[in-house]
């Protein structure tokens, strides 16, 4: 008979060793585990036995768990129109089931965030490169990037090792960087991308003018930022509650011209050629899914055009007694929410092949993991609107 | 004549292992380039019970996964002597047991002009920290 134990003497053994072979002091105590790396497409047969056999060993979770979007979306409906044959749909559920046996929320979302809002100084073992650098950067809470299976041992343990971003003094910035104010989500994207090709250490960025851009454009930074950073931490000055002040004159200055080239990497095609635009990577919340039908009916009154804009949302939603109701709603005005999952996770290419999208870190994926053509732009570029207009 | 020598590294997941060598002169990333059902490089060589050598380690976080099931369906190397690590595949041979060892650089690149796969490695990573890899051609 398995004995509650056995799973957590492994997870524990697994993270004592990992935090040795990295110089860790320790361990320190969590308060929240995210797990990614739970996409069947991704981990396969063996990522799924691996999650059974703790599962057998009696593995529950120690403290508050979420997990990560999945590679199908939870909510079939939406895209019934296309018409593909999901594949390795009951393998994912079988994960999700496991997840939930060993008492991670139902959650399936990029943003754990929102169900559990971290405080600053906290202790956190989360695996979703995004929201790490938000958990650090906006709520000032610590955590490292967790790789593979670690965060969810980490959830078993209710531990994780203390080395890394846990320790305040390896949290400084070390390098100052001057970028122009964002406009947007995209500009706010494409500066996260710059920083992070041109600062190797942390960076504290000064932004001319103030950072008015509020949190949807610090979510692009971030997401971007931690796609091509091995860092899982920044400070936005003003912004970020620790201090940017930067020992020494280590300065880079990123200009709107560098804005410029990096916007046209991501643009193969024209905003007006593509198959279909999509927004939520990472994903976004019910009150932002409102603002995009609200423009795509005023778009539509305006030029009579047909859209296609698919939005990810938290898989969560799905078990809201609302969830229905929106889902349908979002239909008919051609907006297909893809609840649980995102296009960077599923195997898109069997839908389209040329995307626009207002995130730099999906344009980057879909570009380099699904070969597709891709062009960065906001939902009213898209439209053909002014912004608030 | 047979030619012989030790090189020194750190430990960070101890044990001993000996078998003939696999060298690959680029990073490798586990997810992608090797299939964890038979244990196949992309170039067409099998790392199965073989210690494999190499400058470091890219790509994914589901790396560590493809090394749980090499070990899973009995195609994982013996030991593995590389030149920079990350945290995945450290994750991942700690849960399989696969003894791993840093060296650095400069003895990695003797090691990639005097072996080949035909040569006999002879892993011993100890706990305290201390490692070494005999080579034998």
């Amino acid at each position: 008979m398995a004995n509650v134990n056995d799973a957590y003497d492994i997870a524990l053994n697994v993270i004592e060793r990992v935090g040795r072979a990295l110089g860790a002091s320790g361990f320190v105590s969590i308060s929240h585990a995210h797990a990614s790396g739970i996409s069947y497409n991704n981990i396969g047969r063996p990522g799924l036995e691996f999650i059974e056999e703790l599962v057998e060993k009696g593995a529950r979770v120690r403290v508050f768990a979420t997990f990560n979007p999945v590679g199908v979306p939870l909510d079939p409906r939406p895209l019934i129109d296309y018409d593909v044959e999901y594949s390795e749909v009951e393998e994912q559920h079988r994960i999700i089931n496991l997840l939930i046996k060993m008492g991670f929320h139902f959650s399936a979302t990029c943003i754990p965030y929102i169900l559990r809002r971290p405080k600053p100084k906290e202790h956190l073992a989360w695996g979703e490169s995004s929201a790490v650098a938000i958990a650090n950067s906006f709520f000032g809470a610590y955590t490292n990037k967790e790789g593979g299976p670690l965060a969810l041992l980490a959830a078993i343990a209710g531990v994780t090792y203390n080395a890394g971003l846990h320790i305040a003094t390896n949290r400084k910035p070390k390098i100052q960087v001057i970028v122009p104010r964002p406009e947007n989500e995209v500009d706010a994207g494409l500066l996260g991308y710059l920083v992070a090709q041109k600062a190797s250490e942390i960076p504290a960025v000064q932004c001319l003018g103030g950072w008015r851009c509020g949190f949807t454009c610090f979510k692009a930074f971030a997401a971007a930022y931690a796609s091509f950073s091995h860092n899982a931490h920044f400070v936005i000055v003003g912004v970020s509650p620790e201090s940017g002040k930067v020992e020494g004159d280590n300065k880079i200055v990123i200009d709107e011209e560098e804005v410029e080239m990096a916007r046209e990497k991501f643009s193969d095609v024209n905003v007006e050629d593509v198959d279909v635009f999509y927004t939520g990577c990472p994903h976004i919340t019910l009150g932002e899914v409102f603002r995009v039908i609200r423009l795509v009916e005023r778009a539509k009154t305006i030029y009579r055009k047909k859209y296609e804009v698919w939005v990810g949302v938290p898989g969560y939603y799905i078990l809201r007694r609302w969830w229905v109701k929106v889902r349908d709603y979002a239909m008919r005005r051609g907006v297909r929410l893809l609840a649980g999952t995102c296009p960077v996770v599923m195997d898109v290419r069997k839908f389209v092949d040329r995307v626009a999208t207002d995130s730099v870190k999906a344009a980057f994926y879909l570009k380099v993991r699904h070969r597709l053509n891709v062009k960065v732009s906001t939902l009213e570029q898209y439209l053909g609107l002014k912004r608030n207009g | 004549m047979a030619k012989m020598f030790v090189i020194s590294g750190r430990t960070i997941v101890e044990g001993e292992a000996k078998a003939k060598l696999f060298i690959v002169k680029e990073p490798i990333s586990f997810y992608g380039e090797v299939d964890p059902n038979t244990g196949l490089y992309r170039d067409g060589r099998n790392m199965r019970d073989r210690i494999v050598v190499a400058p470091g380690v890219r790509g994914s976080t589901v790396g560590a996964y493809i090394i749980y099931a090499m070990k899973k369906y009995g195609v994982a190397p013996k030991a593995l002597v590389l030149g920079n690590i990350d945290p995945v595949i450290i994750v991942g041979c700690v849960l399989t047991s696969i003894p791993l060892i840093t060296v650095d650089r400069v003895k990695l690149n003797y090691v990639f002009e005097q072996a080949c796969d035909d040569c006999i490695g002879e892993v011993r990573a100890l706990s305290t920290g201390l490692a070494s890899i005999k080579i034998v051609c």
